[in-house]
C-alpha cells in the first residue's frame, strides 16, 4: 500500500504505538485518515477492526451481543472485542456520529487500565500489546452539536490532518492513479481553489479523494466537461451560483 | 431550467474571484452591477469588480455554455491579477491617453503572466481571447493596441509589426528579471510606465489619433483600467459607481438611518389590552434596507430542490424521528430479539421496545430581531462596553456560526418613537452574503429611541409571509416592550405576547435572547419561559451556546 507522509504523523503513530496510547486522528472528509491508518496496519503487520460509526451504533455493536440460535443464545464478539481478544487495530471512523453510550465504553481501553468491560458476559477483557484503539472524525460541519466529551479526548494522542499542499496532493495523485503530471497538478490546484470557496457556502471543498476519483475518471481520456462535472462538481453541490463557480472554474481543463 | 437554477454573474464571479485568490487571507471582494446599461468592460476598483449590466444578464442566461464560463473565468482571473499584482491609482502625471492606454496594455500583460505563473493553464485561457486574426480586423490605433495586446501574450510578433517588435524586446528585460517581474510591483509598474510611455510616443509619431470616450479595451474581458490610474474625477466616480451599483442592484443600504425618501410604510393592527380588541392598522412601520419582496423568494430558492409537486415545499421540510418507549402499539423487532436473548440469558433487559414516532419540524430560515432602543445605550458595570455592543458582538458571534454551516439568516433592527414611527432596518437578507458590509451595517446601528416590539414583531411575520411557518425568529433585546405615548406598561407586553403567539399560530418558533443585568422580569410572560435565553452580558458564551443548539438543531 502506497501512503504518502506529509508532516510526521508515521513516526508519531508509531511512538504511540510502542506506549500503547490509542490515537484520534481529526480532518476533512477525503484528506486520508482511513488510508493512513490501513497504511500503519500494515506496516506493522496487524489486522484491522474496522467501525464505519452513525447516529445507530451503539456500545452492543462495538462490544458484541447474544444471539438466537436454536434454543441457544450464543455470544458473538464485536469488532472492539474481537480487536482486544486477539490484537490489532480497532479503528472507529467518525466516532463523534456514535451513540454517547458506545462512546463511553471507550474510557477503559483508552487509558492505562486498557481493559474492555463486558458487562453482558461479566468479563473483563485486557488488551494486548498488540492492540491499538484509533478513532478519527471530522470536526467541521458539526462540531459544535456532536463533539466527544473532554473526559473521552483527553485520553488519545491527537493528529490533525489536513488537505495537502498542491504539490504534495499532486505526488498523491499521481502516485495513485499514474496519471499524466499535468493533469495531476491540474486538478491539485482546482482542489485548493475550490477549498478557497468553502466558506462561500461550500460545506466541505472537493477533497483529495475526489480528485484521485477524477483522475481515474480521466487518465488516458479527452478531457471533456461532462466527466469533470461529474467527478468533481456534481458530487459537492447543488447551489446553482456554486457550480457555476466551480464549472467556469473548471474551464482551465477544456 | 427553472428561474432559481440561474446563476447570478456576481455571485459567481465574486466566488471565482476568492478561488483564484493566492493569498490565503485576501481580502474577499465583492461584485458590483454597474448603475447605466449599455456594453462595457469590467472595472476593478480596490472594493472589487464593477461589471456591466448587460455582462450579467449575458451571463445570467448562458452560463450553460463553455464560452460563457470561460469568459467569467478570464473576468474574474484577470481582476484578481490586478488586485495581486497591480499598484492601483497611480499617479497619472502629465501622461496623455494614449500613453494611459498603452501603459495599462502592458501592464495587463504583466500581471496576466504573473497570474499564469500560480494557476496553472491560466495563460492558455487568455489566448483563447487574444485571437490574432481577430487582432487584424481591428482598424486604426485600437488595432495597433490589439495587435500589441497579442504579442505580449505570445511574446512573439505574428504580425511583422515594427511596433510590437520594440514593445517585444523592451519587455523581454522585465520577463527576464524575475525581481521586476516577481517581486517588487511598483519597480515593475515604474518599467511598465517608461516602456508604455517609449511606445505611445511612436504611435504619436506615426500620427495615430486616439480618442479615450471611444476606446473600448481589447480583448473586453479585461478591465477598462480606470482602477490603475488616480484620477481625482474617475476616483470619485468609482465610488459612486460602486455604491450606486449595490444600492440599485440590491436595494440595500450600506449606512443605515432613515432617510423619508426611501422607507416603505407599513401598516399593522395592535391589540388594545384597555379595550380588550385590535386597533385596525394602528402602528406604522417604516421599513428600509433588504427589499422586502426578496426575502421570501430568498428562502424558496434555497429550498428550490426539495419543492417537487408531490411534496409541496412547505411539507418538505418536515422531517420524523424516532425514539422508544416500553409502551406503544410499533414493536420495534431487533430491540423485541435482544430483549428475548437478556430475558433467556438472565442478564438485564432493555424494555424500551416500541418505537415512538415524532414529528420533528425543520426550519428554513433563522431571523434575528435586534432592539436597539435607547436603554441599549446603558453601560454594563464595571465594563466600557454598552448592552448595544454586547448585543452586537452576540449577534454576529451567532451570525458567523450560522454563516459557517450555510444556514440562511436575516438581520434586522428596530426601535420606536410612538405607534406612528416604528423603524425597521433590514441589514441582511436570508440569502445575502454575511459580508463586511453586513458586518460593518451592523457595527454603524446606533440605539436610540423606544422598544415597540408587537409591531416590530408583525412586521418580521408580514414581509417573511408564505415562508413564516419555517422560520425561526430570535429577538435579542435589553428589556421589556414599551414606547413613549403614555400606556399602562401591560399595553406593550400584552400586544408583544399577542404578536408572538400571530407568529406561532403561523407555524414560526419565537425565542428570545435577552441580554442585561435584569434578567427573566416580564419578558417569560412574554415568549414563555423556555423560549427565554437570558444571558448575563459578562459572561454571554454559555446563553449563546445553549440558543445556538437549539437552533442548529431545528435545520437539517
Amino acid at each position: 500500500m502506497n501512503y504518502i507522509e506529509y508532516s510526521h504523523e508515521k513516526a508519531i503513530f508509531l511512538r504511540a504505538f510502542e506506549e500503547q496510547l490509542p490515537v484520534m486522528i481529526k480532518g476533512p472528509t477525503g484528506c486520508g485518515k482511513t488510508r493512513f491508518v490501513e497504511y500503519m496496519a500494515e506496516s506493522l503487520n496487524l489486522p484491522v477492526f474496522t467501525v464505519s460509526c452513525n447516529e445507530d451504533t451503539s456500545a452492543s455493536d462495538l462490544i458484541g451481543r447474544f444471539l438466537l440460535k436454536g434454543m441457544e443464545t450464543p455470544w458473538l464478539d464485536g469488532p472492539l472485542t474481537r480487536a482486544v481478544r486477539h490484537g490489532g487495530i480497532c479503528y472507529l471512523d467518525e466516532v463523534v456520529e456514535a451513540r454517547q453510550e458506545a462512546v463511553v465504553i471507550l474510557n477503559s481501553i483508552a487509558d492505562h487500565r486498557r481493559q474492555l468491560f463486558i458487562d453482558k458476559t461479566n468479563e473483563v477483557l485486557t488488551a494486548p500489546p498488540s492492540f491499538m484503539l484509533v478513532v478519527s472524525y471530522n470536526p467541521g460541519y458539526q462540531s459544535v452539536l456532536r463533539d466527544l466529551k473532554e473526559s473521552v479526548k483527553q485520553r488519545f494522542i491527537g493528529l490533525r490532518f489536513d488537505y495537502p499542499t498542491r504539490d504534495h496532493e499532486s505526488q498523491i495523485i499521481h502516485s495513485e492513479t499514474n496519471c499524466d503530471h499535468e493533469l495531476a497538478v491540474l486538478l491539485a490546484d482546482f482542489g485548493y481553489r475550490s477549498r478557497r470557496m468553502k466558506e462561500d457556502g461550500l460545506f466541505e471543498g472537493v477533497s483529495t479523494r475526489m480528485l484521485i476519483n477524477a483522475a481515474k475518471l480521466l487518465r488516458g481520456k479527452s478531457l471533456n466537461s461532462e466527466m469533470l462535472e461529474s467527478a468533481l462538481v456534481d458530487p459537492v453541490t447543488d447551489e446553482p451560483n456554486l457550480r457555476a463557480s466551480l464549472k467556469a472554474l473548471l474551464s482551465v481543463f477544456l | 431550467m427553472s428561474v432559481s437554477d440561474t446563476p447570478q454573474a456576481d455571485v459567481v464571479l465574486a466566488r471565482l474571484l476568492v478561488a483564484l485568490a493566492n493569498n490565503p487571507s485576501g481580502v474577499s471582494r465583492e461584485v458590483a452591477i454597474h448603475r447605466e446599461g449599455g456594453e462595457r468592460n469590467p472595472a476593478v476598483t480596490p472594493f472589487g469588480l464593477v461589471i456591466s449590466q448587460s455582462c450579467r444578464e449575458a451571463f445570467g442566461t448562458f452560463f450553460s455554455s463553455g464560452e460563457q464560463r470561460l469568459s467569467a473565468l478570464a473576468i474574474a482571473a484577470h481582476a484578481q491579477a490586478h488586485f495581486e499584482f497591480s499598484p492601483l491609482f497611480n499617479r497619472m502625471g502629465r501622461l496623455k491617453d494614449l500613453s494611459l492606454a498603452v501603459i495599462s496594455l502592458i501592464e495587463d500583460a504583466r500581471v496576466e503572466a504573473r497570474m499564469g505563473l500560480v494557476v496553472p493553464k491560466l495563460s492558455e485561457v487568455f489566448a483563447r481571447f487574444l485571437d490574432p486574426q481577430k487582432a487584424k480586423t481591428i482598424v486604426g490605433v485600437e488595432g495597433q493596441l490589439a495587435q500589441i495586446a497579442v504579442c505580449l501574450h505570445l511574446r512573439t510578433d505574428p504580425f511583422e509589426n515594427l511596433l510590437c517588435k520594440k514593445v517585444l524586446s523592451m519587455m523581454e528585460l522585465v520577463w527576464r528579471m524575475p525581481s521586476i517581474l516577481l517581486l517588487d510591483q511598483r519597480r515593475a509598474f515604474d518599467a511598465v510606465r517608461e516602456i508604455g510611455s517609449v511606445i505611445a510616443n511612436d504611435l504619436g509619431q506615426l500620427r495615430y489619433r486616439f480618442d479615450r470616450s471611444r476606446y473600448n479595451v481589447w480583448p473586453p474581458y479585461r478591465d477598462d483600467n480606470s482602477g490603475l490610474w488616480s484620477d481625482e474625477k474617475a476616483e470619485d466616480l468609482i465610488h459612486e459607481t460602486v455604491s450606486q451599483g449595490k444600492a440599485t442592484d440590491y436595494s440595500e443600504s450600506s449606512t443605515p438611518g432613515l432617510d423619508a425618501d426611501r422607507d416603505l410604510l407599513f401598516f399593522y393592527d395592535e391589540w388594545d389590552s384597555s379595550e380588550n380588541r385590535y386597533k385596525a392598522g394602528y402602528a406604522t412601520v417604516k421599513h428600509r434596507g433588504v427589499h422586502v419582496t426578496r426575502m421570501g423568494a430568498e428562502i424558496r430558492q434555497r429550498f428550490s430542490s426539495l419543492i417537487t409537486a408531490d411534496a409541496p415545499w412547505t411539507k418538505a421540510l418536515r422531517g420524523h424521528r424516532f425514539s422508544f418507549s416500553d409502551s406503544g402499539d410499533n414493536l420495534d423487532l431487533d430491540r423485541t430479539v435482544e430483549r428475548s436473548i437478556d430475558v433467556v440469558s438472565g442478564v438485564a433487559s432493555n424494555d424500551r421496545i416500541y418505537r415512538i414516532w415524532r414529528r420533528r419540524k425543520f426550519r428554513a430560515g433563522i431571523l434575528f430581531l435586534l432592539d436597539a432602543s435607547q436603554s441599549a445605550n446603558d453601560r454594563i458595570s464595571g465594563t466600557f462596553l454598552s448592552v448595544l455592543d454586547v448585543q452586537k458582538r452576540a449577534l454576529i458571534s451567532l451570525a458567523d456560526r450560522f454563516s459557517a454551516d450555510a444556514i440562511p439568516f436575516g438581520i434586522f433592527s428596530f426601535n420606536s418613537n410612538t405607534q406612528d414611527d416604528v423603524r425597521v432596518i433590514a441589514h441582511k437578507g436570508f440569502l445575502t452574503l454575511w459580508s463586511d458590509n453586513e458586518r460593518q451595517s451592523l457595527k454603524n446601528l446606533q440605539a436610540e429611541l423606544s422598544t415597540r416590539m408587537g409591531a416590530a414583531l408583525r412586521h418580521s411575520g408580514a414581509i417573511c409571509n408564505g415562508v413564516l411557518q419555517q422560520l425561526a425568529v430570535v429577538v435579542i433585546t435589553d428589556g421589556e416592550p414599551t414606547d413613549i405615548d403614555p400606556r399602562a406598561p401591560e399595553y406593550f407586553d400584552v400586544d408583544t405576547h399577542r404578536a408572538v403567539q400571530e407568529l406561532r399560530q403561523s407555524g414560526a418558533e419565537v425565542l428570545c435572547l435577552k441580554i442585561g443585568e435584569d434578567l427573566r422580569g416580564r419578558s417569560a410572560m412574554i415568549f414563555g419561559q423556555s423560549n427565554l435565553f437570558c444571558v448575563n452580558p459578562k459572561a454571554v458564551s454559555p446563553g449563546l451556546l445553549q440558543l445556538f443548539r437549539k437552533l442548529r438543531k431545528s435545520f437539517v
